[in-house]
């Protein structure tokens, strides 16, 4: 079975915060195998707009056979995808890249002589919070326990979604709002000491870079995998656009620095193999 | 023999072109750098293409330029990758295996920053028999000795293809940048140094600044203009040049849709590469080939030969 862009169905696509939108798209064959981490590349329809757009998946209705989007408008097509109403039609591709590493969390849940519960920490920056939801659901399945900790600069949205899940939902902003911890993730993760076996991390680099200082000094960023934001062309490979420096520890036993693709050898990666 | 195309064959279709001595099953083949064996194939059978175009290769890896690479623009993009690729060993070793599975032409593209390093990697590959012909890339506009060095200077055009000829005993086609005053004269040069075919264009030199930065949006400030913007001017020249040469020409430059290639072929083009296009939609390559076989059809034409000949232009 060849992979292809198809004509899908938009269902829903609501504005859920100043700016910040979650689209539903019917596409049965990659609702059930999307796994968290992986990106959908969105074509756009004005001939003008050549580039496929990618967006990390939000959730996924296995039952409905629905994948869930969230984007932000930041320029031309999103602007496009933001006027799309139900019923309206997009062409999308998908599921693209590799998702988070789940093995280990699942084998740490499942051993019997555990004395605790494996602890795993979501940490999340603006659009990037999204990836977060399914991430959830999928290590709460597996028995870890879960807390999310996510940063906006003024408006937040998802963190009532991801609490129903079951996760512990922290949030922070930069500028200040009623009710959550004024300033970023790492000031909010100290001042609710927050640490975990497992890290996990989606959003802007300066944030991921951030974030892997925190794991190093409460650990070791082997444990974390950072999902990294890139400008794409292609978003299946072929192009090189978004080649990136990466750490590879060669045959020999050095490391050395070698260029990995975000779109088909990420956009996952371990935090120790990212060059900060 | 090349795998005929089933619809053109069901049609009374003859896709076949003849380029330099070979024959392809069609006109319609990737263009270098928009292109990955293992990549493309999870979206089309590769024995589809007229050949497989290979991402440029030089004989020691290069790491190509820093992000930003990629900037879209209207109707077209920017590229500034910098023919980052895993040197000659790698692509012995890989990609070579890889798409002798296919039934396709393997055309394999060169890159050099000097006269010595393109015959280096000329003389690591020219014995590999998987590959059917060498495409000479002269004309990589992102990169700061070598590349479109060569290709905007007729005697270093002329150098440059005279050592490889020497080197290779297989088809050798020069692919021209446009980014020179008149391309009929670097075209005529790589004629005269013995190059069996030219393909043209590659990208076109442009630049995006970013107002919210205030700087310029790729990296190394300038890059290669490429994507459906663009097809005129390649259209230009490649008419230019077919009038100019008697070797045959390749015609890329914003080709999307099966009717475009129609407007290669018209302008004198014996075969197209498709290169941006298939960063548009993975199959375009497939999908474009299948909308010319319908064009033919619809039109009565029943080999590209009687096409080419219903046009004068």
């Amino acid at each position: 079975m060849k992979q292809t862009i198809i004509t899908a169905d938009v269902l829903d696509n609501t504005e859920i915060a100043p700016g910040i939108f979650r689209m539903g798209i019917h596409y049965p064959e990659a609702a059930d195998r999307v796994r968290p981490g992986q990106f959908f590349n969105i074509y756009p329809d004005a001939d003008r707009l050549i580039l496929p757009r990618p967006f990390g998946v939000h959730a996924a209705d296995r039952r409905e056979q629905v994948i869930y989007l969230i984007y932000e408008v930041t320029g031309e097509g999103t602007r496009e995808m933001a006027e799309k109403s139900k019923g309206a039609k997009v062409r999308v591709s998908g599921p693209l890249g590799n998702g988070f590493d789940l093995q280990e969390a699942r084998e740490g849940a499942a051993r019997e002589n555990r004395q605790a519960p494996v602890q795993t920490v979501l940490i999340g920056g603006g659009v990037g919070t999204s990836v977060l939801q399914l991430l959830a659901e999928e290590l709460l399945a597996a028995g870890t326990e879960v807390t999310a900790v996510l940063g906006f600069r003024k408006h937040p949205f998802g963190a009532e979604e991801l609490r129903k899940t079951g996760a512990r939902v922290l949030v922070s902003t930069d500028l200040p709002q009623e009710g959550v911890y004024h300033g970023n993730v790492c000031g909010c993760m100290e001042h609710y000491g927050v640490t975990g076996d497992l890290y996990f991390a989606c959003g802007p680099r300066p944030m991921l870079k951030a974030v892997d200082e925190y794991v190093r000094t409460h650990g070791d960023d082997r444990a974390l995998q950072v999902s990294l934001e890139s400008r794409m062309a292609c978003g299946y490979g072929v192009c090189l656009g978004c080649s990136t420096p990466m750490l590879e520890e060669q045959e020999n036993g050095q490391e050395m620095i070698v260029r990995k693709r975000v779109c088909k050898d990420g956009p996952v990666f371990r935090g120790d193999e990212v060059v900060w | 023999m090349a795998k005929l195309d089933k619809k053109a064959v069901e049609l009374g279709i003859d896709l076949r072109v003849d380029v330099a001595g070979v024959s392809f099953s069609n006109p319609v083949m990737t263009a270098s750098g928009t292109f990955s064996p293992q990549d493309s194939s999870a979206y089309y059978d590769l024995s589809e293409l007229g050949a497989a175009v290979t991402k440029g290769v030089s004989a020691e890896p290069w790491s190509g330029n820093d992000l930003p690479r990629i900037a879209e623009t209207y109707g077209g993009m920017l590229n500034s990758i910098g023919l980052e690729n895993k040197g000659a060993a790698a692509y012995i070793r890989d990609t070579l295996p890889f798409l002798s599975r296919y039934d396709t032409k393997i055309i394999c593209n060169l890159a050099g920053h000097s006269v010595e390093e393109y015959v280096r990697v000329a003389e690591m590959l020219r014995d590999c028999p998987e590959i059917d012909l060498f495409e000479l890339n002269i004309s990589c506009p992102n990169v700061s000795e070598g590349g479109m060095l060569f290709g905007t200077d007729p005697a270093m055009a002329e150098a440059v293809t005279s050592a490889v000829r020497k080197v290779v005993d297989r088809p050798l086609i020069v692919k021209l940048t446009p980014n020179v005053t008149d391309i009929t004269v670097i075209a005529k040069a790589a004629e005269h140094a013995g190059a069996d075919a030219v393909s043209l264009i590659n990208t076109l030199m442009g630049m995006r600044i970013d107002l919210k930065t205030r700087s310029a949006v790729l990296s190394r400030k300038t890059g290669g203009f490429s994507g459906p913007a663009i097809k005129p001017v390649a259209l230009r020249m490649v008419w230019e040049t077919a009038r100019a040469v008697q070797i045959p020409v390749i015609g890329i430059g914003g080709i999307t849709k099966g009717t475009d290639v129609v407007e290669f072929l018209a302008a004198g083009a014996s075969a197209v590469e498709v290169g941006t296009a298939a960063l548009m939609d993975p199959a375009a390559v497939v999908r474009i080939k299948s909308e010319l076989i319908e064009y033919m059809a619809e039109n009565g034409f029943r080999s590209i030969a009687e096409l080419k000949q219903a046009f004068s232009v």
